[in-house]
């Protein structure tokens, strides 16, 4: 039963929240750029940025700092060509899972719904595992693992797709049917790591969330899919405030309910499963973040989703600096830090709530 | 008068279509504008070679700053004489330290290394470094992982050759590699390889007497490390039982189902091996560390009641896929056959 | 207001509908017609397919036969957006949900009305201004719904009901959980709507005293099929109750609306156990409800009784009549006539014992004590004792001195009903049946 999620009058939040969150999003950004193994002065990493955006075309990003134009130039690819794409990656990679279990929350009206409740993560992970286990075209295992990935994520989606589509079931059998799955791709994927333990370890890194090493390619790939899918399903938030009130209520009002549903369970697969492939397994951003947000602007979906978004895109952000910062040179998997600041959030989140008053 | 206003018609479908349409249009440009900055050629190479991947590699030739990332590699590298040319090596981040973890104090006084080559390089490589360091060329192995590999040669364009060898054969060719990419080397490499060939023909030959039926063949147990009651062995697939098998010996591990398993301690008191090799190291973290001869002496499960000859080995060779070992193989056909074999020159590896 | 003639002032028709839930049916064969600004009353047991009729006539479900139109069109073709506008439909049940705002939750009705991509507009702000004062919530538009009581809740969903401003609305169980003052306000809301904007609505109710007083008909469903349907004065009869719901209860008359209203019986009339021999007659002397609970007792006990003389409208009265228990009456606080002092003699005559109970007595049934003293010697009597500190003698004395004449003839006394059950069973003459 969801808990009761702040007053009415924190409606009025919504705005200030949202631009609060998109300022600090822009300047995380950027002073992400200056976080890595290797120390480049902050005032070179921004005239990098301004030069790169293009603002400053007669920008010498090194004059004054006494180093070789070929120092410069490596510099200008460690902030551009290597730590910008993984900051966008995770930027949006945090926006889609976020819009994802604020979508599954609302879908299946469950507050312990997460991106990968479908099973999502499981099937991902059985399809790098595919790859990694039997050494399929090795030359090409960087570019081929988030194919594999994405593939494999794609399984479970579409079978819990087709049971929505089928004959009226509730929410509970589809959750149902994604957790068999899961453990169903479990199991498969614990026979995998039997077979060929070396693999393991590269999977247990991809398993824990893995932001290292993305391409420009990556991050466009996963910018584009989630602006385009996160704005299709940001545009249901209307549906879904009134599917809280059941598939017969919101049939009566006008709302065609079966549709609405395959519709953002589809969306959600096909955004979540994308961040996945090029990022691993990331954990609790997409549990945590529409609840964090519910609390400050209301439950109501057209406000929590977009807003939901921008927290989870600034949340897997700062996890993301917080893995490179932690035990320098290693950058640490992403899902750690998410774990480690979700958990205790998460259970302070449950054990704090008021009880339903009569 | 109708209060309600009229209801929404069917120009909200195409409304939606046109709103997707826009989005995906903005989507690809977007897209395509980064993969074509991706795929910007970057570098013209001088030579290119194919590695052990299968990655055809464009590199220069008798590059003057390199990056060796694996102690197998350093191996080549330094029989090669082209350690001046190093400026980074890979080290694996732990207690002691940087280098300590990954280089033997035999390898680091022998190789003048010292920590400020260091490039962390496990559990992932630290790509910012290598790029600092501004090399043209970097030679890997297989721990390094594929998108790191990518990074390296896509985001920052250095050439990356991957040695990774399975066989004692394949350490043969990766001397070859690497002498493709230094023809200044190419005396040493040729004088290198035939020595390498020599001591696998030599070790091959061994098939001869057993044709003959005039040696017995001794049951072998190697080891490199107890815990628990289990002696832990190389397995097949691995380069210690291609050793053992190699040097003509009967090895007890040669029918486990994995490569590194551990045997039941008890198990060996009753198979009484006939030579027992037994490994040490001086604190790889990734074996079980029994390292002195005397620890073992002290400490192993029944080491006074195994009856065989008990020999040490430097468990670094057998890890290792390198020159080093495959010299080895001289040491075990003379510790597996004392009366056959002549002892080698040198002092034990 | 919205009371312009509407577009649709067409008929909502359910013709021969059969609803099936797997192999069982829960409709068969239902016709129904509700017409704008009617209030019709949908009653009958559990299980009787009363949701399921709602449902159907929303347009939720498809009916295995028949068909659910408005104006000649069938609901089911239509899309759901469409039938929104046209039907509104409020579940007995609803997931408790978020801690929407108030208005945001009313608001909801509005989805059919308004444009998907845009905000809520002008009009259907408006709509839910006047769902709000309809259900007098306006003052509470600051809070939550998770804030608001059981009674405001369930009129926060009456108007997001009524923002739907659709010309038909099906309304299933609207007073449940509701104490009885929410009961009669929410329904008074409702019928003076329908009545003033020409909706038809029709209400699935449990409590037919409240549909005999809000609706202008009622349909009534036994087991998935329409065995009655007319307005409440017509349908509500001891008849129906005993065969729809299988109760036994008398129907009155409220004479202030002239509506019926329906007593339920009690308890069991005769003994459990079948007899042949006749039951035994006990007289009871009583009035101003004093004799309530001997009367009941006895019959219990399977004893027969009478009863006199009672004045007219007084409560032991209306009991004997409910309880068929022949009885003398008077017209209250008139003296006892000749005539009925007879009929006092002819029901002393048959019965076989006589109980007075505690009853205040003044000039006017004085006559009931004195007569008794012509026949305490040829007929047990038992007087139960009035209780203490009570004024019970209005007659100067005399009524006192009239009692302890009869005690002192023989009748004899205790306090409480089951003294006077208990002495009845230690007569001699006087036993209940084996």
């Amino acid at each position: 039963m969801p808990p009761p999620t702040g007053p009415a009058g924190s409606r009025r939040r919504a705005g200030p929240v949202a631009a609060l969150l998109a300022v600090g999003l822009v300047a995380g950004i950027f002073l992400s750029a200056t976080v890595g193994s290797e120390w480049i002065p902050f005032a070179a990493v921004l005239a990098i940025l301004a030069r790169e955006v293009g603002l400053g075309g007669g920008f010498a990003p090194c004059a004054g700092l006494a180093v070789a134009p070929s120092q410069c130039t490596v510099w200008t690819e460690i902030v551009w060509d290597a730590r910008m794409p993984s900051i966008l990656v995770a930027v949006f990679a945090g926006a889609a899972l976020a819009l994802s279990g604020g979508t599954l929350q609302g879908v299946f009206r469950n507050p312990l719904a997460d991106p990968y409740l479908l099973g999502i993560s499981s099937g991902a992970a059985v399809g790098a595992a595919i790859l990694l286990t039997f050494q399929l075209a090795v030359a090409d295992q960087a570019t081929l693992l988030p194919v594999f990935a994405f593939g494999g994520a794609l399984v479970p989606g579409l079978v819990i797709y087709a049971a929505a589509s089928g004959r009226r079931r509730g929410p509970e059998s589809l959750v149902l049917t994604g957790v068999a799955l899961s453990a169903l791709f479990s199991a498969v994927l614990a026979t995998f790591l039997f077979y060929n333990p070396a693999a393991g370890l590269q999977l247990s890194f991809w398993l824990l969330g893995n932001l290292q090493a993305e391409t420009w390619t990556d991050a466009a790939i996963v910018a584009g899919v989630v602006v385009a899918g996160g704005t299709l399903i940001a545009l249901s938030g209307r549906e879904l405030n009134v599917l809280q009130l059941g598939p017969a209520i919101a049939e009566s009002v006008g709302v065609e309910a079966t549709r609405h549903t395959r519709r953002l369970i589809l969306l959600s697969t096909v955004v979540t499963a994308t961040s996945v492939a090029f990022t691993g397994v990331i954990g609790f951003v997409g549990l945590v973040s529409p609840h964090v947000v519910r609390l400050i602007v209301g439950p109501d979906y057209r406000k929590v989703l977009p807003i939901s978004a921008l927290f989870g895109g600034v949340f897997l952000l700062v996890a993301w600096d917080l893995a490179l910062r932690i035990l320098p040179p290693l950058a640490l998997p992403v899902g750690i830090p998410t774990s480690f600041v979700g958990v205790p959030f998460f259970l302070y989140l449950l054990y704090r709530r008021r009880p339903v008053g009569p | 008068m109708s209060l309600n206003p009229a209801p929404p018609s069917a120009g909200t479908v195409s409304r939606t279509v046109l709103v997707v349409a826009i989005l995906v249009t903005a989507g690809v440009a977007v897209a395509g504008t980064a993969i074509a900055y991706d795929l910007l050629p970057r570098h013209a190479g001088e030579v290119t070679v194919v590695d052990d991947l299968g990655r055809p590699v464009d590199a220069p030739l008798n590059a003057s700053r390199i990056v060796v990332l694996a102690p197998s590699i350093m191996d080549i590298v330094y029989r090669l004489g082209l350690r001046d040319r190093v400026v980074g090596i890979g080290c694996t981040v732990g207690e002691a330290g940087g280098m300590e973890n990954e280089y033997a104090p035999n390898q680091t006084s022998l190789w003048g290394l010292n920590d400020s080559l260091c490039i962390t390089d496990f559990p992932t490589l630290d790509t910012e470094r290598v790029a600092t360091l501004q090399p043209q060329l970097v030679l890997a192995s297989t721990i390094t992982s594929a998108q790191q590999v990518q990074q390296l040669t896509d985001t920052y364009g250095l050439p990356v050759v991957i040695l990774a060898p399975s066989t004692l054969s394949g350490i043969v060719d990766d001397v070859a590699i690497v002498a493709q990419l230094f023809p200044v080397a190419a005396a040493t490499a040729t004088a290198l390889e035939e020595s390498l060939d020599a001591a696998i023909v030599n070790a091959t030959n061994f098939d001869t007497y057993l044709s003959n039926g005039s040696v017995a063949i001794p049951t072998v147990f190697l080891t490199y490390g107890f815990y628990a009651g289990e002696y832990y062995t190389f397995g097949p697939g691995t380069f210690g039982q291609s050793l053992v098998d190699l040097a003509g010996g009967d090895s007890l591990s040669a029918g486990l189902p994995l490569a590194y398993e551990g045997v039941n301690a008890t198990a060996i008191l009753a198979d009484q091996p006939q030579v027992i090799l037994f490994g040490t190291s001086w604190n790889d973290p990734y074996l079980v560390a029994n390292q002195t001869p005397s620890v073992w002496a002290s400490s192993a499960p029944y080491w006074s009641q195994l009856n065989g000859s008990k020999i040490a080995v430097d468990v670094t060779i057998l890890t290792e896929p390198d020159p080093t070992m495959v010299l080895a193989l001289p040491w075990y056909l003379y510790d597996l056959h004392p009366t056959l074999y002549p002892k080698p020159s040198g002092s034990p590896p | 207001m919205n009371g312009a003639p509407r577009a649709d002032e067409a008929a909502l028709e359910l013709e021969g509908v059969s609803v099936a839930y797997g192999a069982t049916w829960a409709l068969r064969d239902v016709s129904l017609r509700l017409g704008p600004g009617e209030v019709v009353g949908l009653a009958g047991p559990n299980g009787s397919g009363k949701s399921t009729l709602l449902a159907a006539a929303a347009g939720l479900l498809g009916p295995a036969e028949g068909s659910v139109r408005i104006g000649g069109s069938d609901l089911r073709r239509q899309r759901p957006a469409t039938r929104a506008r046209r039907v509104a439909w409020m579940p007995q049940e609803e997931p408790p949900g978020d801690n929407v705002p108030l208005r945001d939750y009313v608001e909801y009705g509005r989805y059919a009305w308004s444009d998907r991509w845009l905000p809520p507009s002008g009009a259907d702000r408006a709509a839910t201004d006047r769902a709000l004062t309809e259900t007098d919530l306006l003052g509470l538009v600051g809070r939550g719904i998770g804030e608001l009581s059981g009674g405001e809740r369930q009129r926060a969903r009456l108007a997001r009901v009524l923002a739907q401003e659709t010309a038909y609305l099906l309304l299933d169980e609207p007073t449940a959980y509701l104490d009885i003052g929410h009961q009669l306000d929410v329904l008074e809301r409702i019928r003076s709507f329908a009545h003033r904007e020409r909706r038809g609505v029709l209400l699935a109710l449990h409590d037919l005293n409240l549909a005999a007083r809000f609706t202008d008909r009622i349909a009534v469903l036994a087991r998935g099929r329409v065995v009655a349907d007319g307005p409440p004065t017509e349908i509500l009869s001891p008849g129906l109750l005993g065969e729809v719901w299988g109760i036994a209860a008398e129907v009155r008359r409220d004479p202030t609306s002239g509506l019926p209203y329906l007593l339920p019986q009690l308890f069991e009339r005769t003994p459990s156990r079948p007899s042949a021999a006749v039951p035994r007659r006990v007289h009871v002397v009583a009035g101003g409800g004093s004799g309530a609970a001997l009367l009941r007792s006895l019959l219990e006990h399977g004893f027969a009784a009478s009863a006199g003389v009672l004045p007219l409208f007084d409560t032991d009265t209306e009991l004997a009549h409910d309880l068929g228990v022949p009885t003398a009456v008077e017209l209250p606080f008139a003296p006892i006539a000749a005539e009925t002092l007879g009929q006092l003699d002819r029901l002393l005559d048959a019965a076989e014992a006589v109980i007075v109970a505690p009853f205040p007595v003044g000039p006017t049934n004085l006559a009931n004590l004195e007569r008794l003293a012509a026949w305490v010697g040829r007929r047990p009597t038992f007087l139960l004792d009035q209780p203490a500190g009570v004024r019970w003698d209005f007659t100067d004395g005399r009524a006192t001195a009239v009692r302890d004449e009869l005690q002192r003839r023989g009748a004899a006394s205790g306090a409480g009903v089951e003294a006077a059950i208990a002495w009845l069973g230690r007569l001699p003459s006087v036993s209940p049946p084996a």
